[in-house]
């Protein structure tokens, strides 16, 4: 409906509401063909990462470390692009906003603690006790417990509500949230846990010093991805993408929507596992609603500005907002200007210049 | 007929008078038997003066808790009045209800001014910040309002609470109560005042037409338009109407414990808001009154039980977990929330007569926990 | 002077000329039909008209004002009044709280007052729900009044919206398909009532509707659109024996409409 080439305050239901966007590609154009056009779809992505490197330069020239700040912006931005991705699944698969994206990886993470404690709840965990081959084999079970949650949440909660608004599926997934911080609160108390990375220290690289633990979230969202495109391209998973498009027709040729929305839920589950393993070790320490309350606005964020509903989008608009994020806090505190916390404002500012010029986001396609 | 039309200039016609004129067009559905009125009128003077008791008979150290129910009760309603009647989900209402908390502790505090002028600044701040949100729902809605007031609401905990010249930083603000009002048991039936205030202005909304603009847009806009309301006008006085009742509600917790400080309005409050309306069933007065009083006395409850009964499985740290369970219960079996439960009660104490088959669906009650788009 | 008229209105939506170049007038107490195959452009105008869409050329006016960058509501306070293709009525209401939000416009306290409970706004509420029963008497939906809309039958939702634009005090009243739903009984019953209410209340209508016979019956004038294009107008007599609107309506070769 082009009633919004009118320029009236109502021009009444046209409601920003993006349709999902099915990957096109396959398509034999020439590699230069491919290129123009994909820098035309992308002009607007473009635009935002030329921002960034023209004021990166002018920080570079005022006299900023812009170095430590690109390493700061890449360990926040693959975690915002975690559970963005998390959070784009979902929606494209259910239509969901879920709140609960956060939490369903504090969970698993708390399991962690837990089995380290070895039940003893009044413990300490050492992380210099903990081995490499312990931590992959927990952070497998976490894997395992997010994605079990998830694929719980959606067939008791979610499918029950199918018929309602996206709204309500929003409140019943904050409800989620509370549920299992409730639960954590009443089984750790408030206090903050050691929590292990799988390698501490640093690396030094190009002249810039690494912390190892963000080298390792990189490289864990840059496999995540891999798969799931590798994932896409399989027989699954291109049923999983028809049924989030059009779950009726999928059904007619024998794709369960129910069976797709649970494995896109289950996806979901398994990359906030990973999200809370690696969040709790970027401080070293877990507490009751940690995802919830440090990454989950700016994961949501990052999914709006992405395009939401697009996994590559969520990606890209994670890394993008982690870099923002350093380049407020560095700018403010290099300037010397007393903001409170600089990287969330920073968040809410892209959120509204995204939601009040293009709702569609970074990958979002026009309607 | 005309003679008795307020606005005779524009006064329509009166179709009755195309035809032949029909006598009785006031239904007998409409109509209550003498005694009917009395006994309605004499269990809601009942009730009315057991809740005013309340704070003299419950401990002394109870008192400020009352405060609490009564203040959430009022954001409760505050709340409703986006939900429940323009459909529009907040997230935000930890900031509504924290920017008009720390503006009368500013007024109060820093510039010494008068109580009454506290309060009066707060609920302007109030209206400020949701007319501000307001614009920003004349162009998103849905989801993505949701999110911008989840935004905001995380914006105001991080970055505007954290202005120390304005707030006192982590230290706080200080916000006296009024000399008239120092005492608990004082300041709880100032606060009982504050939510019977709000619960009047909630009822003359939806009694009059700007409710049933208000309303009628939620369903659909076009519709809404093609009678003649203002879409753009009537939505912004929706949000008006609940960032006052917000920013009054902020006024009067500053003054509860007498410090306001940046943590307690983290944005995770704003969810509690949402589940006591949920809860008590969006759309009604009465039922989100009761929701923001379970949320709030829940704890206490838990804690009171487990004390006194030793086969008492939970104490007060359960709280959550128990209050979400029940929002999910709710969302999942009962849409209609505490309201729902209490419709018969609640129809009749509305001095609407028992017989008519149609529940409270459009007085009291609204559509059901579903939060239209 | 025409209640209602527009120039020249053309519309775009993409790269599909949903309206070109329409002109249109309605005098007063007229009833006037817009008739044309489906997709021909007819829900299109009447959003024109109304404000939902705003033409890319062409001017509305309303008793010669120019209405065409006015908003719905600016529109219906003009006194031009609608009914919607599908239904336009608020589904969590009742039949009669529908017939008091109808009657927004012509609320005569203001909504401080309302808010304030003062005494008149009170008396006024009491008058709408008066003025809401006879007219639902008026149209013998009256034993409906407390009904919620979902237990309605589709021609039953029909009548209450025509209920409601009516409680609306339109000068125009616009009608698009009112028949739906109705059976032949019900269609006659309704022409009767259209040609009483322009009689009695002074209206003038334009209606959109499917229904041949019906809209020759009713009508004293009639546009026909086709492909968004004016294919004729005329007395309901010189439409019958149109070549071009028989064609439009049965194919080539047809001679004229039944």
């Amino acid at each position: 409906m082009s009633a919004s080439t009118t320029d009236r305050p109502a021009p009444l239901e046209a409601e920003v509401d993006v349709p999902p966007t099915g990957d096109g590609s396959g398509d034999r154009a020439g590699l230069s063909d491919r290129l123009s056009r994909s820098v035309a779809e992308h002009r607007v992505g473009l635009i935002w990462s030329g921002a960034v490197v023209v004021l990166a330069a002018a920080m570079i020239a005022a006299g900023m470390d812009v170095g430590a700040m690109l390493v700061n912006g890449l360990g926040a931005g693959a975690i915002y692009a975690m559970v963005a991705l998390g959070i784009a699944l979902v929606y494209r698969a259910t239509r969901v906003l879920n709140f609960a994206q956060g939490e369903l990886g504090t969970m698993p993470a708390f399991v962690v603690v837990l089995i380290l404690l070895g039940g003893d709840l009044d413990g300490f965990v050492d992380p210099a006790q903990v081995s490499f081959g312990q931590m992959l084999a927990l952070t497998g079970l976490a894997v395992v417990i997010g994605a079990s949650m998830a694929v719980a949440v959606n067939l008791f909660i979610i499918q029950r509500l199918a018929d309602s608004s996206p709204v309500t599926s929003l409140v019943a997934t904050a409800g989620v949230a509370l549920l299992l911080i409730g639960v954590q609160v009443v089984a750790f108390d408030l206090q903050s846990r050691t929590f292990p990375q799988f390698f501490s220290g640093s690396i030094r690289i190009l002249g810039l010093r690494f912390p190892s633990h963000t080298l390792v979230i990189a490289c864990v969202l840059a496999v995540a991805s891999v798969l799931l495109v590798g994932l896409f391209r399989t027989r699954l998973g291109v049923a999983l993408l028809a049924s989030a498009q059009d779950p009726f027709a999928a059904e007619l040729h024998g794709v369960s929507a129910k069976a797709m929305s649970s494995l896109a839920w289950g996806i979901a589950g398994g990359l906030a596992a990973l999200g809370g393993v690696l969040g709790a070790g970027v401080f070293e320490g877990i507490t009751p609603g940690l995802m919830t309350t440090t990454f989950l606005v700016h994961a949501f964020t990052a999914a709006v500005l992405g395009g939401i509903g697009s996994p590559a989008g969520a990606v890209a608009g994670g890394l993008l907002l982690g870099q923002v994020s350093a380049m407020a806090n560095t700018t403010t505190v290099g300037l010397g200007i007393s903001v409170p916390n600089a990287p969330t404002l920073a968040a809410f500012v892209v959120l509204l210049l995204v939601l009040g010029f293009r709702p569609l986001g970074l990958l979002g396609k026009e309607a | 007929m005309s003679a008795t039309t307020v606005r005779p200039s524009a006064a329509p016609r009166d179709l009755g008078a195309a035809g032949t004129p029909r006598a009785n067009v006031e239904a007998q559905s409409e109509r209550l038997t003498t005694g009917g009125v009395a006994a309605r009128t004499a269990v809601l003077a009942l009730a009315l003066g057991a809740v005013g008791v309340i704070p003299l008979l419950v401990a002394p150290l109870t008192r400020n808790l009352l405060a609490t129910t009564a203040v959430y009760g009022m954001v409760a309603l505050s709340l409703n009045v986006l939900v429940g009647y323009t459909g529009q989900v907040s997230l935000g209402h930890s900031a509504f209800l924290g920017v008009g908390a720390f503006g009368a502790g500013f007024v109060l505090t820093q510039l010494a001014l008068p109580w009454f002028v506290g309060v009066a600044v707060a609920v302007v701040l109030g209206v400020a910040i949701a007319a501000l949100l307001g614009i920003v729902a004349l162009r998103v809605r849905g989801l993505y309002l949701a999110l911008v007031t989840l935004a905001l609401a995380v914006f105001a905990e991080r970055v505007l609470f954290g202005i120390e010249p304005l707030t006192g930083g982590g230290a706080g603000q200080t916000a006296a109560r009024p000399a008239w009002a120092t005492g608990d048991l004082a300041y709880a039936y100032v606060c009982f005042a504050g939510l019977a205030f709000a619960w009047l202005l909630d009822w003359r909304l939806t009694a009059s037409k700007a409710g049933r603009a208000i309303r009628a847009l939620r369903d659909s806009e076009r519709v809404a338009a093609s009678w003649g309301i203002d879409v753009t006008r009537y939505k912004l006085l929706a949000f008006v109407t609940s960032g006052a009742m917000a920013g009054l509600a902020g006024a009067l917790f500053a003054s509860i414990t007498e410090i306001v400080s940046p943590i307690t309005f983290s944005f995770m409050l704003s969810l509690s808001f949402l589940m006591m309306v949920v809860v008590g069933g969006i759309g009604s007065r009465v039922g989100v009154v009761l929701g923001a009083a379970l949320y709030t006395a829940l704890p206490f409850i838990l804690d009171a039980g487990a004390a006194r009964y030793g086969w008492f499985p939970v104490d007060g740290s359960a709280a959550q977990v128990i209050g979400a369970l029940l929002l999910l219960l709710v969302l999942v079996r009962f849409p209609g929330g505490l309201a729902q439960l209490f419709a018969p009660l609640i129809r009749w104490c509305s001095f609407k007569p028992m017989r008519s088959r149609h529940g409270a669906a459009s007085a009291t009650a609204g559509g059901g926990s579903d939060v239209r788009p | 002077m025409s209640v209602l008229s527009a120039r020249g209105i053309s519309i775009r939506f993409g790269g599909l000329q949903a309206l070109d170049d329409v002109s249109f007038a309605v005098n007063e107490q007229e009833i006037v039909g817009l008739i044309g195959p489906n997709g021909a452009g007819k829900t299109t105008f009447f959003n024109c008209l109304t404000g939902f869409y705003a033409p890319t050329e062409g001017d509305v006016f309303v008793r010669g004002e120019r209405v065409t960058d006015l908003r719905p509501d600016q529109r219906t306070v003009r006194g031009v009044g609608r009914t919607f293709q599908h239904v336009g009525l608020v589904r969590s209401f009742t039949v009669l709280e529908n017939l008091l939000v109808a009657q927004h416009r012509n609320v005569g306290y203001g909504v401080a007052s309302g808010l304030l409970g003062l005494p008149h706004a009170r008396r006024e509420e009491r008058i709408l729900r008066r003025r809401a029963r006879t007219l639902l008497g008026e149209l013998d939906l009256l034993h409906l009044a407390d009904e919620p809309l979902d237990g309605l039958s589709y021609g039953m939702l029909k009548q209450v919206e025509v209920a409601a634009v009516l409680a609306t005090d339109p000068d125009v009243l616009m009608l698009d398909e009112p028949l739906a739903g109705l059976g032949p009984e019900e269609a006659d019953a309704f022409a009767e009532r259209l040609l009483d209410m322009r009689r009695d209340l002074g209206l003038t209508i334009v209606v959109i509707e499917h229904h041949v016979p019906f809209m020759l019956r009713i009508c004293d004038y009639v546009y026909v659109l086709n492909f968004g294009q004016l294919l004729a107008e005329g007395r309901p007599e010189e439409i019958r024996g149109n070549r071009d609107v028989a064609e439009a309506y049965l194919g080539k070769g047809a001679v004229a409409l039944a």
